[in-house]
């Protein structure tokens, strides 16, 4: 091993960007690359352990990492215009699906709806970007949950507008696409395109 | 809510091989070699195992040679409980079968 050593810098490297739980594990494949004489496999455990590096594995379940970070995102204190435009940036992958399937923007068009009628990828893809709307919603009225230090809720017009706005929109377009489903698909209506 | 999978095979080949010596520090760069699972997939395997608390790990004392001391690991009683566990789900035919009888045969 010598000081230009390019397995164990670029090893180094990632390790580097290791969240702070798993920089132990990091300072352990270094310490083990240092015990690898053959250069080939140095390399080879190098690389495998750069992987590692970069996609650790996670602490916890995804479903309680995603619970957690909901709940941090409830006690920040980001500015409320800032909460409004993430809120608003929310609508913008259905505006941009509305805008794909109504004016066939190909490529686009063909990944949503491959066949000629509307498919089960479509039908995904519009119940995310649907939700999407709803968390929307959700940030851009987080600063009107919020407590300030003597606990007191303090009211943002623009949140409170923006938050009222996209949670009418998600429910308008998801009444207006479910009345829409039931009567072709489940009642089969005739002439229902 | 947490889930119970059953380990993988990968996971079960490192599980029997620290079940073998369980008293013996093993290195991760030596577990790589005998299980001939690669860096990419073995240190996943033993940083999930601890999380689990089925690993005990820890530091060598000194390497000399001027070389950084090295990652220790062997099982914790729940690890080799689990791997006792294992030798009741297993099929008693097949690889992973006669792996995990090796094993434990190694252990005992």
């Amino acid at each position: 091993m010598n000081r230009n050593d390019l397995a164990l810098r670029t090893l180094r490297a990632a390790v580097r960007l290791m969240p702070a739980g798993r920089t132990g594990w990091g300072a352990a494949m270094l310490a083990e690359l240092a015990h690898i004489e053959s250069r080939l496999h140095r390399w080879e455990f190098a690389l495998g352990c750069v992987r590692v590096a970069l996609f650790p594995p996670r602490k916890q379940p995804l479903l309680l990492a995603a619970t957690e970070n909901m709940h941090l995102m409830s006690t920040t204190t980001e500015p409320p215009l800032r909460a409004a435009a993430r809120g608003a940036l929310l609508l913008l992958p259905f505006a941009c699906m509305n805008a794909i399937v109504a004016n066939h923007v190909e490529p686009f068009f063909s990944l949503i709806r491959p066949g000629a009628h509307t498919s089960a990828r479509e039908y995904v893809l519009l119940a995310a970007v649907l939700l999407l709307i709803l968390a929307g919603a959700y940030l851009a009225a987080r600063p009107l949950l919020r407590k300030d230090s003597a606990g007191r809720r303090r009211f943002y017009p623009l949140n409170a507008l923006l938050a009222l706005f996209l949670l009418l929109t998600f429910a308008a377009i998801t009444a207006g696409l479910g009345a829409d489903i039931y009567h072709c698909d489940v009642q089969g209506l005739p002439n229902c395109d | 809510m947490s889930r119970s999978r059953a380990p993988s095979e990968q996971t079960t080949a490192v599980l029997l091989l620290l079940a073998r010596q369980p008293s013996v520090w093993q290195h991760g760069y030596d577990l790589c070699q005998q299980t001939g699972i690669k860096a990419g997939s073995m240190y996943p395997i033993l940083i999930r195992l601890a999380d689990r608390g089925l690993l005990e790990t820890a530091w060598e004392e000194a390497a000399g040679q001027g070389r950084p001391p090295r990652h220790l690991y062997r099982l914790t009683g729940a690890g080799l409980r689990l791997v006792a566990d294992l030798s009741n789900t297993v099929p008693a035919q097949g690889a992973l079968g006669s792996r995990l009888r090796a094993g434990l045969a190694g252990a005992g």
